[in-house]
């Protein structure tokens, strides 16, 4: 839980940030070319969708620390504020190709074919890959060598046995009281982030190129760089108390070569995760920065 | 937007499919697309421009009836060799195509002069 502590005043600092980066990109400061009305009307609701998606976030990790239970709520606030952002984003597809387009007397069509991998943050994208998988792995790990707090009576701690025969208990410990709504959030992050690939590149191109191309990256790279976040606190927040549990078992009866191996493997699956999170981070709020279209 | 792209006007006398047919026999006559560029998918192609995703299905069928383009099941539409008429056409036929744009082009508005500078361009 010191990994918590460390994380939690970084929840707030992350809200500032967007917030403070929607009203930039709302009130258009930063643009070298006027907008056509349907290309400000798309970025508009592009802000709009993102700023009420930030304000919904917010609330819903403060519902979810107002209901805690043995610091749950607590370790899933982060990872659903990112998801619920991220609702947001796969709703502004649908806005975009639904809503923000009009009927004009001139239409104009590029006849080369939008792919996926277009939009998509391919470096980040691997990345967020790679995050994911040891997130799953790690959680696996953390839940099968879990065992029940006598006091939560739930799968939260660790125990092993001492070199005095007797027995050494850490809680909290990420079982599966824990990991398992963590580990469900990850895969609904995954899915929505696969969902919102899709919905960037099908709506119909706006009649600006240059702001459907920024629209199409921006909500892409947010959506894998909101994923990578919720993958690298994950990773983060399992595999600290791993790297404890390696410690704690160190020169007792239960040490094994997988708990030796933990001993190095852990901390460095968890600084992963930092270096991952902080790149996810930068990219969610910069995420045209740096980046050309292949399309 | 890189590359090639196709324009439909509603106020184009000529029905859209056929503004989208034109469009892209231009572009594969001109060397825009190559033979074996992919054109884009109906659907895609149909959102772009504001229309069915029938009307451009038929331009695409009638690109390939008349031997520009080539559809496959699953892989999509591909630009074939431009094609060439076996037996020259006669130098009338083309004195009337060249009549005819003039008369629609000066129809529309533009002058003598403008309707030659496009060709041009």
């Amino acid at each position: 839980m010191v990994v918590l502590v460390v994380l939690l005043p970084l929840i707030p600092l992350a809200v500032g940030a967007v917030i403070l980066w929607l009203i930039f990109t709302l009130l258009g400061t930063n643009r070298t070319e006027p907008l056509t009305p349907e290309a400000r009307r798309a970025s508009r609701t592009s802000a709009i969708a993102l700023t009420v998606a930030a304000v919904l976030a917010v609330v819903s990790a403060a519902l979810l620390i107002a209901t805690d239970d043995y610091g749950r709520g607590i370790l899933l606030a982060g990872p659903v504020f990112l998801l619920v952002l991220q609702l947001g984003l796969a709703a502004d597809t649908a806005i975009i190709s639904t809503a923000v387009r009009t009927k004009g007397d001139v239409r104009v069509a590029g006849l080369s074919t939008r792919r996926v991998s277009d939009s998509t943050p391919r470096a980040l994208a691997v990345g967020t890959i790679v995050t994911v998988v040891l997130a799953v792995v790690l959680s696996a790990i953390a839940v099968s060598v879990a065992s029940r707090d006598s006091w939560s009576g739930e799968s939260t701690a660790f125990s092993s046995a001492n070199e005095n025969g007797g027995v050494d208990v850490s809680s909290p410990f990420p079982g599966s009281f824990y990991t398992v709504p963590l580990v469900g959030v990850l895969v609904v992050s995954v899915v929505i982030a696969a969902l919102t690939l899709a919905g960037a590149r099908r709506w119909g191109a706006l009649n600006q190129p240059t702001m459907d191309l920024a629209l199409r990256l921006g909500i892409s790279t947010r959506s894998v760089a909101a994923t990578a976040m919720i993958a690298a606190l994950t990773v983060i927040i399992e595999g600290w108390p791993l790297f404890g549990a390696a410690l704690q078992v160190s020169n007792t009866p239960d040490d094994s070569s997988f708990w030796q191996i933990g001993t190095y493997a852990f901390p460095i699956a968890a600084l992963v995760g930092v270096v991952i999170g902080a790149w996810a981070f930068i990219a969610f709020l910069f995420p045209t920065a740096g980046r050309r279209a292949r399309a | 937007m890189t590359g090639p792209a196709i324009v439909v006007r509603a106020d184009d006398p000529l029905p859209p499919y056929e503004q989208i047919r034109r469009q892209i026999a231009g572009v594969i006559a001109s060397g825009g697309l190559k033979p074996g560029d992919r054109l884009p998918p109906l659907r895609q192609l149909a959102r772009d421009l504001d229309v069915a995703v029938g009307t451009v299905g038929r331009a695409y069928r009638d690109l390939e009836a008349q031997g520009w383009v080539e559809s496959r099941r699953g892989r999509g539409t591909h630009v074939l060799t431009p094609p060439t008429a076996t037996v020259p056409p006669p130098v009338e036929t083309l004195d009337r195509l060249a009549r005819d744009y003039l008369a629609s082009a000066m129809e529309l508005g533009f002058t003598h002069q403008q309707a030659i500078d496009a060709v041009g361009r």
